[in-house]
């Protein structure tokens, strides 16, 4: 194991003294200049004194370097090559008032269907020089506004929210910062600002028609304990047509913890079999939870599909590669992130947003699970 | 709230102290007092400035007192993903481990790309955040020098080094591919090979695994490369691609759960029995390796401790107190199922 290494060797803040910058130039071995006492980084003002200049011509050797003479830009080059030091924009974001974050609220990271939206808005973000504040909620409606708070008080350029749904109280704190807010996933009814998101009853519309169309008759929707999921259950349930004499369909509404996983998709077919055993299709809120269900009705020696219909959601990359491949949704989660990103630039950029509110549709991919 | 209650702001701007200021008929200096010092304003002027502060809804701006103390109490995170369950754990721990102490997690993600890495780290100096927490060790020369130079403390995880930039929360890579090695070994294999990702860390153990194969005599199998190291599809592949190369191979390593999940499914695909033919061990211990079927034998590492300790470390250093120990080995267990 290595060994704890002792601190750099520091020298002084004001660190000007020819020895100190031939020992950093020596190559290899030689330490980099420390920065001094903790947090406290080398300034504008340590720059300006190596290279015998004002921290004012150091600015305009970093901001304009067109507006000081040649030599003196050499001199503020060495100094800052010396030191490494890096601006600071914190300081000018106070002035421009711009920082140049964007904050991106979600339930969790970990194992969610969010990972891929986050992703590409990171990247996005990031082409266009801005960088990312995470706070992470937990699910449903946000009980405390502790995070939105956090954020707000860092003042970024825009708020990303991804199937969370702030507080009243929360929704007239983001409005008084005028801070510039897209809510992603859901088509919420009342936006608070720009939306880029989906219809849940659109995709509950859809798989209830595939699934009618193969016949099944009793149905089961295995979605995340929480005000979405239930949303897009009894969608589910509202979309299904009745059969013959008018008798509305079989639905079991099974809520499974969220994030799903394979075991709590594994224990929710259990359950719903238990309840009502003529299930012969189920719609789940993940992949995971339907990978779950096919690996359990395999334990049971149910066929799928031709006993137990199975229908994902999220169309992650282990649908197409587990066996039998998941019938699933595919939500374009890249493009919602690319999106809200785009969004939130314009806007804090001071341009108009054409298209505040965007629906970016689904696909339902029918593989072999129903 | 009716909408007359909101007092309105002419133009875009949102709120300032100053108008908080204003509405309550104090100082701005008072409103800034009765936030931040509630005890030091008569309990008078506080109702007048909470009440200032409920109208107008008012969020102070830590950004701005970030400046003044120096600390915006933002904590930057770099990852080569986000994708994936690699670093989730660690993610999320870290995550709610600074918001319990008041700071904010910042995120970038440098794609396992060496030059992005050095261009993010650069762009995330320049917020000047309270400290810096790395997946992986930078190996950057200029990264470091950067880093070094702006004083901000930093905490590289997730591997071990000798010479780190400032602390260290990690696991050594190759005592991992030696152990799995000695596993395989002591249950009676003697052709085997691995399924890999492809950056600094997978190389590294894919070295100390071949190296032990070499003293202990057995045979090992070229390794199957994949370029995309925590998806199934990329796991079926790299299995076929090593049943390719030589059909005796009987125990496998894979460099994440994902791959080894993958590689369990094209096993069952082919008709070759896990683990009577072949024996399958994953890396991670997703929360999926225990229910999938069969359970997966993994390599355990407790991303959760690393996120913790990365966290307090961090934190105690950013808020001036000793860090006793700034390097820390989390070590990581081979978690024995019914894959091997």
């Amino acid at each position: 194991m290595a060994q704890p290494r002792n601190r750099v060797r520091t020298p002084a803040r004001n660190a000007t003294t020819p020895s100190t910058a031939d020992a950093v130039s020596a190559g290899e071995g030689a330490q980099t200049p420390r920065a001094g006492r903790r947090g406290q980084g080398f300034t504008v003002v340590d720059v300006a004194r190596m290279a015998g200049v004002s921290p004012m011509s150091v600015s305009r050797a970093l901001n304009a370097p067109e507006q000081v003479s040649p030599e003196i830009l050499a001199k503020v080059q060495a100094a800052v090559e010396r030191t490494g030091y890096v601006a600071n924009r914190a300081a000018g974001s106070l002035a421009s008032s711009r920082s140049r974050l964007i904050g991106a609220v979600l339930p969790s990271l970990a194992g969610s269907v969010f990972q891929d939206l986050v992703q590409s808005l990171v990247a996005t973000l990031a082409d266009a020089d801005y960088q990312l504040l995470l706070g992470q909620s937990g699910y449903g409606v946000v009980k405390d506004d502790r995070f939105l708070d956090a954020l707000i008080s860092r003042r970024p350029d825009g708020i990303v929210l991804c199937g969370v749904t702030p507080s009243a109280e929360g929704v007239r704190r983001l409005r008084a910062a005028r801070i510039p807010v897209v809510e992603t996933w859901d088509m919420v009814v009342e936006p608070i600002d720009m939306v880029v998101g989906f219809s849940h009853e659109r995709i509950a519309a859809a798989v209830a028609a595939h699934l009618q169309a193969q016949g099944r008759l009793a149905f089961a929707f295995a979605g995340g304990d929480h005000a979405r999921g239930r949303r897009r259950g009894e969608a589910f349930r509202a979309a299904l047509q009745p059969a013959s004499r008018r008798r509305p369909p079989p639905v079991l509404l099974e809520a499974v913890p969220a994030p799903g996983t394979v075991l709590a998709g594994r224990l929710a077919l259990r359950r719903i079999l238990a309840q009502q055993p003529a299930t012969d299709a189920v719609f789940c809120g993940s992949d995971m939870v339907a990978l779950g269900m096919v690996t359990e009705a395999k334990a049971l020696g149910l066929k799928v599909p031709e006993r137990l219909a199975v229908i994902g959601f999220g169309d992650t990359s282990l649908a197409p590669n587990v066996s039998p491949a998941l019938s699933t949704i595919r939500i374009d989660a890249a493009a919602i992130g690319r999106v809200a990103a785009h969004n939130l630039v314009r806007r804090s950029q001071g341009l108009a947003v054409e298209v505040p509110v965007i629906d970016v549709g689904f696909e339902l991919v029918v593989r072999d699970t129903g | 709230m009716k909408k007359t209650d909101e007092p309105s702001r002419a133009g875009t701007k949102p709120f300032t102290i100053t108008d908080v200021a204003r509405l309550a008929g104090v100082s701005a200096m008072t409103v800034s007092r009765a936030l931040n010092t509630p005890e030091r304003v008569s309990p008078e002027m506080l109702a007048r400035v909470r009440e200032a502060v409920q109208r107008t809804n008012f969020v102070p701006n830590a950004m701005a007192r970030g400046l003044r103390h120096s600390r915006a109490r933002v904590i930057a995170a770099l990852l080569p993903t986000l994708v994936g369950p690699v670093f989730q754990e660690m993610v999320e721990a870290l995550d709610r481990a600074v918001h319990d102490r008041g700071y904010q997690l910042m995120i970038g993600q440098s794609g396992y790309d060496p030059a992005r890495e050095e261009e993010l780290l650069r762009a995330i100096v320049e917020r000047r955040p309270d400290g810096i927490i790395l997946a992986g060790v930078l190996r950057s020369e200029n990264a470091r020098r950067a880093l070094r130079a702006s004083g901000i403390p930093v905490v590289e995880t997730w591997e071990l080094t000798p010479t780190p930039v400032d602390m260290l929360v990690g696991f050594s890579h190759a005592a991992i591919g030696v152990a799995v090695v000695d596993f395989f070994h002591k249950l009676g294999h003697r052709c085997v090979g691995m399924v890999s990702g492809r950056d600094q860390r997978a190389q590294t153990r894919v070295d100390a695994f071949i190296e032990r194969t070499k003293q202990l005599d057995m045979k090992s199998v070229p390794t199957a490369f994949t370029t995309s190291p925590s998806t199934m599809g990329a796991g079926r592949s790299g299995l076929a691609e090593l049943l390719a190369r030589s059909p005796r191979v009987s125990a496998v390593f894979c460099s994440s759960d994902m791959l080894a999940l993958g590689a369990s499914i094209e096993a069952r695909e082919r008709g070759v029995a896990v683990p009577s033919k072949l024996a399958i061990v994953g890396m991670g211990d997703q929360s999926f390796a225990a229910d999938a079927a069969p359970p997966l034998t993994t390599v355990r590492i407790d991303g959760t401790r690393i996120g913790h300790v990365a966290a307090s470390m961090l934190v105690d250093r950013v808020e001036g107190r000793p860090v006793d120990q700034p390097v820390v080995d989390v070590g990581f267990a081979i978690v024995e199922r019914q894959s091997t």
